[in-house]
């Protein structure tokens, strides 16, 4: 660490030093944020993690119940963490990299403030069942609105440096950031679209499956251009920073951006494969993924051996040690990603805890460990003490961090990669009279218990040594100095921008052409991928007897949407022997043309529900979300004893059938008009019905249950009539 | 127009033109990182990562 010191007496015999200050405060603040919201967003997921464990632990408490908790732990995680810890490590980098202070102090405090507000904002509306139910895109229209916002005074911040630049040349870090901020704000965008019907409440534009393909094209990319393509740029900075020496070929970090932001963005589909997603859009889906093991362990490969001959640093230095393993972990993630991909693996391991494993592979030992070892080289030196060289608080302890995660990330993935296979091959399981052996669902629940005792264990073990990390880091900034690093270099002449001829040039020392070129790039594999599926009408063939949904249905599903139900229940009936037996008749494309957002799901910790529609009476459904245990022994699911209490809102209802009339969806301006007083009608059919049964039940005619059992009754339901009527 | 058009095409038209175009840029991009003298450029370029951030006059 003591090159640190170390002066470049070459800029220094220069004549026109410009003397300037790095804004390191701006930086101090989204550390502090990145490790607030970190343990925020572990704790939560550690909640989340033990009401799998025991459905105790909802607390019968409507805001963090699992389906609210998810989202909160998830978008906790990936935007408030590691958001903060992209903020904190580019802006840090980039200072440095181009030898100037960020473009605006403003900027920047709108920037921070905005985006933690952001947070706090996503907390509450989602604890509120306020989302849109879109997997990492739960915020309500408001909220997209603020994040673009906030999004393009980050970008106007960060490309604001290249033009006050000192340093002609873009170190490949700055290219991962670039393409980061622009296909972030892009997929942000596509993926928000939606028609408001009120403040808190919006319908997206796109409907089942090319709503699917839209919000996965958006999921995974999410996964490529926020936690990893930033944290590529952080890698390629501090990773050098640390080991003392440079990237080890900087030509495969040249491959491995543009193969990768080439790649990256036509892979979205594999979220869907044997779902009713186009065949094509599958194959593409999968062929890319595929082709995408190059580059990410190109990249690999580059940041392990940039320790070339520096080892010996890895047994005692901490940072060094976290961002080994945290590039070892890309490494594995990006193999297994692809693995998973492929249609007979993903057959076995989607809507399972597998995909859990992979990736938490990639959040707790790719961006969690990547983030630790930045922050462990980052605080001594954002945090400084008046003549002394960098050094943190107890390296001892950063060590023992460092154990305690990875034995948590140990037991963290090997239990879900159990639970995963476990689960995947039960569901299949035929006993030799061709019937389910794990018929019930309940039935496959023990076997997952232990592991998940195990995971909540490991993810325990990595949360200790989270608050390993906040002791010694705050220990290493107590009574620091925290003034703005100083630096001299000298301006950057004009004649930079007006070379020419330059093939290198033009890529570098050309921010413009570069984000052109990148913006082209990311582009073209959005663009194939879902311009191709809107146009085409013929990808959802329709069918006759599907009808839209009533209006008590339609506030159904929304409170099934408020309620995040799809964290645990897919709606899409793969085509298999062992579903079509388990569930009923595989799921069509057509079937989902009213569906905004799509339910499709990505996690099966109870049933699919796409065919439950008839398959109980209601009294079964009362007793059931009344009480999961009283109808299904063992059963994980929360009970929602609120939705009893609650009143049913109509008042939103006729606007909500005039926004699906904009869609063209078939209400008639009478359907809209009497919105309410059909939805009371059929509510008060239901109620009745229940009463009929048992006279002591309370009338739920005005209660949201109600309406969730209008929904439930009537899911998938219309294929079967259709069925019914030919045969009749 | 556009939709019949499309709607005739067989629609792994498009995985495979993605390969195509991916196959095309990546020769392009070896052609191009490969080129004469490039090797004095990166390793240049490799070293920006270390330089910065250096108080000139020992202001560690
Ligand atoms: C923590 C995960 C979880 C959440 C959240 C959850 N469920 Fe469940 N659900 C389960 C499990 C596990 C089962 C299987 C055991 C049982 O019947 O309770 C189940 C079963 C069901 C069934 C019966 C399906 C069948 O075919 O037997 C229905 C209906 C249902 N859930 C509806 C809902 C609704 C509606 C919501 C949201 C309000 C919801 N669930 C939220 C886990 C969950």
């Amino acid at each position: 660490m003591t090159s640190d010191l170390e002066t470049p007496t070459e800029a220094l015999s220069d004549a026109g030093l410009e003397t300037f200050a790095y804004d390191d405060a701006i930086v101090r603040k989204f550390v502090v944020a990145t490790v607030f919201w970190g343990v925020i967003g572990m704790l939560a997921g550690l909640l989340a993690a033990l009401q799998l464990a025991s459905h105790h632990f909802n607390l019968e408490l409507p805001y963090i119940t699992f389906g609210r908790l998810r989202p909160i732990h998830t978008n906790a995680v990936i935007f408030a963490f590691v958001g903060n810890a992209i903020f904190a490590g580019s802006y840090y980098a980039t200072q440095r990299l181009l030898k100037t202070r960020l473009f605006s102090d403003t900027l920047s405090k709108i920037h921070f403030w905005g985006w933690q507000l952001i947070i706090v904002g996503a907390a509450v509306t989602f604890a509120l069942g306020i989302t849109v139910s879109k997997e990492y895109a739960e915020l309500e229209w408001p909220l997209d609105v603020a994040v673009a916002v906030i999004w393009i005074i980050y970008a106007i911040n960060f490309f604001g440096m290249l033009k006050t630049r000192r340093e002609k040349h873009l170190y490949v870090a700055i290219w991962f950031f670039m393409a980061s901020i622009i296909a972030v704000a892009l997929l942000h965008v596509v993926n928000s679209l939606a028609v408001p019907v009120s403040l808190f409440k919006s319908y997206p534009i796109f409907a089942g499956v090319q709503d699917a393909l839209v919000q996965w094209w958006y999921g995974h990319n999410a996964v490529a251009f926020f936690l990893t393509t930033p944290f590529l740029g952080l890698m390629y900075y501090y990773l050098p920073k640390a080991a003392e020496r440079p990237v080890y070929s900087y030509r495969l970090s040249i491959i491995h951006f543009w193969s990768l932001i080439f790649i990256y963005m036509w892979a979205g589909p594999h979220h869907l494969l044997y779902t009713a997603l186009p065949e094509w859009a599958q194959a593409l889906g999968t062929a890319f993924s595929i082709m995408l093991i190059a580059p990410s362990w190109g990249g690999m490969i580059n940041g392990l051996l940039t320790l070339r001959g520096a080892w010996d640093k890895l047994r005692t230095d901490p940072v060094l040690k976290f961002m080994v393993a945290a590039v070892t972990f890309y490494g594995l993630s990006t193999f297994e990603g692809p693995m998973m991909s492929l249609k007979s693996v993903n057959s076995l391991s989607h809507y399972t805890n597998w995909t859990v494993a992979h990736v938490h592979g990639g959040a707790l030992g790719w961006n969690g460990f990547l983030t630790f070892g930045m922050l462990y080289w980052l605080v001594p030196r954002l945090w400084r003490r008046k003549g002394k060289a960098p050094e943190l608080f107890s390296v001892k302890l950063a060590n023992a961090h460092f154990w305690l995660g990875l034995v948590g990330i140990g037991f963290y993935v090997l239990s879900m990669w159990a639970a995963g296979i476990a689960e995947g091959l039960m569901w299949k399981e035929f006993d030799a009279d061709g019937r389910l052996v794990y018929g019930t669902w309940s039935d496959t629940l023990p076997t997952l218990f232990p592991m998940y005792i195990i995971r909540a264990v490991g993810g325990a073990l990595y949360i200790t040594g989270l608050f390993m990390m906040v002791y010694n880091l705050i220990k290493t900034a107590k009574g620091a100095d925290t003034e703005d690093q100083v630096a001299q270099a000298p301006a950057l002449k004009a004649e930079v921008t007006e070379e020419k001829g330059h093939w290198h040039r033009l890529l570098e020392g050309r921010p413009v052409r570069f984000t052109i070129y990148t913006t082209i790039a990311v582009a073209i594999g959005g663009a194939m991928e879902i311009i191709p599926s809107l146009l085409i009408e013929s990808n959802v063939p329709t069918i006759a007897s599907v009808k839209p949904y009533t209006p008590l249905e339609l506030e159904g599903r929304d409170i099934y949407i408020a309620e995040g139900c799809y964290n645990c229940h897919s709606q899409m009936i793969r085509p298999f022997r062992a579903e079509t037996e388990r569930y009923g008749e595989y799921s069509k494309a057509g079937e989902f043309i009213y569906d905004r957002p799509f339910q499709f799901g990505s996690r099966r910790i109870g049933p699919d529900l796409h065919r439950v529609g008839g398959k109980y009476p209601d009294m079964w459904h009362y007793n059931h979300m009344l009480d999961p245990r009283s109808t299904s022994e063992g059963s994980v699911m929360p009970a929602y004893p609120w939705l009893f209490e609650d009143e049913l809102d109509l008042s939103l209802t006729a606007t909500k059938l005039r926004a699906f009339q904009i869609f063209n969806a078939p209400y008639s301006d009478d359907d809209v008009k009497n919105a309410e007083a059909n939805a009371r009608a059929q509510a008060a059919q239901i109620a009745e019905g229940l009463q009929a049964q048992v006279a002591t039940l309370p009338d739920i005619r005005d209660k949201q249950i109600v309406a969730l059992i209008a929904y439930l009754q009537r899911l998938g339901t219309d294929i079967k009539q259709a069925e019914g009527s030919a045969a009749r | 127009m556009k939709n019949f058009v499309l709607s005739q095409t067989d629609y792994l038209v498009f995985p495979l033109i993605a390969v195509v175009l991916f196959f095309v840029f990546f020769v392009a991009m070896l052609f191009w990182v490969y080129r004469p003298g490039s090797k004095a450029v990166y390793a240049d370029r490799s070293q920006l990562a270390l330089e910065d951030g250096r108080a000139p006059r020992g202001g560690e």
